[in-house]
């Protein structure tokens, strides 16, 4: 029993090594107007200004942005860059040199980009409702509509990031990887919107339905994270990380590398001989 | 004492392409061991094996008495400076180190102390909370060799530490390599093409070409290995006479003659005395006798050609 509870602490405290660095390495590259410019964007256009010009179920509409449209988009957005980006700045290989475990490498990693979609996602649910009270919308209030985007955004988020940093793994750069994970988030949206252009009965069912059960809903979605997570830790394995790896630095890379490592030579020669 | 590093018969192949090929090497503890070999001879591919981000194809390994199959373990006990220097340019100097001291679990309440110690022997204390893409490549490479130390690993691999630095930088880092390492009992797998570097660093140099052992050897008997003892002779009066005599001499083997000097293979373990001699029996007026060893670089072209066998010289052109 002390065993497995050691274990447990151990593992949770190398995720959060883990997602400590990523975090701080994204917070890092951003400067002050890049900052303006996302939170402009995505508060400006998904909390303000289609809040402001919805109609029908407006409460319902903030709340399905809130839980699912933006946990995929961002989470999609930004998972791309998790294991190709390190490989493409070359700190990949010195990563998995570390004693990290391959389950804190990929959860830390995951969880990284959940966060970030999560406080995006509640920051224009925020935002939303804010734009509704001052529109003089019809605020419509229940412990379903309100407490179901907060604590389903993350759950959402995750299986995309999850699927994506597997993605990432695989791809050749980061922004093949990009490219390979906006047709999945693509489809998702296009998937949820489809709720908007079927009868307004059914939607209102739908919406009611799923308003009255929240906790299935939060469960169902736990166990499609749990799924994910245990398909992808399962097929997670960093002896192969590095083949994909090597193999995009022999294809990409030979000629530079060659032509680098012959002119340090020269130059090499040329010090030997002055000294 | 235990060796750090045993292989048996350490095998990768790639399609079909044997990168490290039956590899049996054990490197023992406390030294600096140099891995020497041309362009795509399997250094790199023989670190990744040992530190189990590559899965070997055949044969076996210990790294500090861990099998392959304990890779975890075995990272927990390894400082790394691979190919690239693998920081994050995002994150200050300090923030890298304080990544990689709780990645490899150094105990919280020390790390502070243990980064600034490091930092500041190597010269960067000054510049910790700075980006690292504002440092400048020997900067990297030096804080890349902090953080192989942090958590005092008892075995260091280095894949080209000095490769892409000047001189001055190269020559500092080696020093702080050496200083670092030495009294410590860290034992330092260090891979270069450099041969100073590895004549003046290493106690032991193992050479490897297409994957294959070629041969393990101090850097002095490599040298003396080589070839035969050489010397040159420096004078005036060297008459065909003379040449001819120290020619029948038993202990010569060659001689040449150029510009007004000698130059004479002798047998190796034979005095040079005999040589001198002659010489001036002969009539010759010796103002110099010089021994001359061979350089580690004809040494190891040697033994490349040696084992290079039909596509050969394509390896040796490059170097
Ligand atoms: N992932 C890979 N896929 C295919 N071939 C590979 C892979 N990694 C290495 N090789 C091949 O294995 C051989 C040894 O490569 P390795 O990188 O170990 O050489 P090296 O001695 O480190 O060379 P260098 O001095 O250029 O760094 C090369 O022929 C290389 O092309
Ligand atoms: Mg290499």
């Amino acid at each position: 029993m002390k065993l497995t509870d050691k274990t447990g602490a151990k593992a949770v405290e190398e995720i959060s090594i883990v997602l400590r660095k990523e975090l701080k390495e994204w917070y890092n590259a951003q400067d002050t107007r890049s900052w303006l410019s996302q939170a402009f964007l995505t508060v400006g256009i998904f909390g303000i200004l289609m809040p402001a010009t919805a109609k029908g179920d407006v409460m319902a509409f903030v709340a399905i942005l809130a839980a699912v449209v933006l946990p995929v988009a961002l989470a999609g957005t930004v998972i791309s860059d998790v294991f190709a980006g390190e490989r493409e700045r070359g700190t990949l290989e010195t990563l998995l040199a570390t004693p990290l475990s391959d389950r804190a490498l990929f959860v830390g990693k995951v969880l990284s980009r959940v966060v970030y979609a999560w406080v995006g996602a509640m920051m224009v649910f925020a935002a939303g409702i804010i734009t509704l009270w001052a529109t003089k919308h019809r605020i419509r209030f229940s412990t379903g509509l309100f407490a179901l985007p907060v604590l389903a955004a993350p759950l959402v988020a995750f299986p995309i990031a999850d699927i994506g940093a597997i993605i990432s793994i695989r791809a050749k750069s980061v922004r093949s990887a990009h490219q390979i994970i906006s047709y999945f988030v693509l489809a998702l949206i296009i998937g949820v919107s489809t709720l908007f252009v079927v009868p307004r009965d059914w939607q209102n069912a739908t919406l009611h339905a799923l308003e009255r059960a929240p906790l299935l809903v939060l469960l169902c979605l736990l166990v499609v994270d749990y799924l994910c997570l245990w398909v992808s830790l399962r097929t997670f394995r960093r002896s192969r990380l590095i083949l994909a790896a090597c193999s995009t630095v022999q294809t990409k890379g030979n000629a530079v590398e060659f032509d680098r490592r012959e002119t340090q030579r020269r130059e090499d020669a040329k010090a030997a001989k002055k000294y | 004492m235990e060796a750090a590093i045993v292989t048996n018969g350490l095998t990768r192949t790639f399609d079909g392409l044997r990168a490290v090929d039956r590899l049996d090497l054990e490197v023992p503890q406390g030294i600096i061991f140099g891995f020497l070999g041309p362009n795509g001879a399997g250094k790199t591919t023989t670190i990744r094996l040992l530190l189990g981000l590559l899965e070997p194809t055949a044969g076996s390994a210990k790294v500090l008495g861990f099998d392959l199959s304990q890779a975890d373990r075995i990272r927990e006990h390894v400082g790394v400076v691979l190919e690239q220097p693998g920081l994050y340019t995002r994150l200050s100097a300090y923030d890298n180190l304080d990544f990689f001291a709780a990645a490899y679990r150094v105990p919280a309440t020390q790390r502070k102390a243990r980064i600034r110690d490091l930092l500041t022997h190597l010269g960067l204390w000054e510049r910790r909370n700075d980006f690292v893409d504002t440092y400048s490549k020997g900067m990297k490479q030096k804080l890349a060799f902090a953080r192989a130390l942090l958590h005092r690993p008892s075995l260091i691999f280095m894949d080209e530490p000095t490769a892409g630095l000047d001189v001055p930088s190269a020559a500092a880092l080696r020093e702080d390599i050496v200083n670092l390492v030495r009294g410590s009992g860290t034992t330092v797998f260090l891979t270069t093409h450099n041969l100073a570097e590895a004549e003046s660093m290493c106690d032991l140099i193992a050479v490897i070409n297409k994957g294959k052992l070629v041969t393990v050897d101090t850097p002095d008997r490599l040298r003396t290995g080589a070839r035969k003892p050489q010397v040159r002779i420096v004078g005036r009066g060297f008459s065909p006479q003379a040449v001819d005599a120290l020619r029948r001499l038993p202990q010569v083997i060659s001689v040449t003659q150029s510009k007004g000097s000698l130059h004479v293979t002798i047998r190796r373990g034979d005095k040079v005395s005999p040589v001198v001699k002659a010489l001036t029996e002969q009539g010759a007026e010796i103002e110099e006798v010089v021994h001359t060893t061979a350089s580690l670089e004809e040494a190891f072209l040697a033994l490349l050609d040696e084992t290079d066998g039909q596509d050969g010289g394509e390896s040796r052109g490059r170097n």
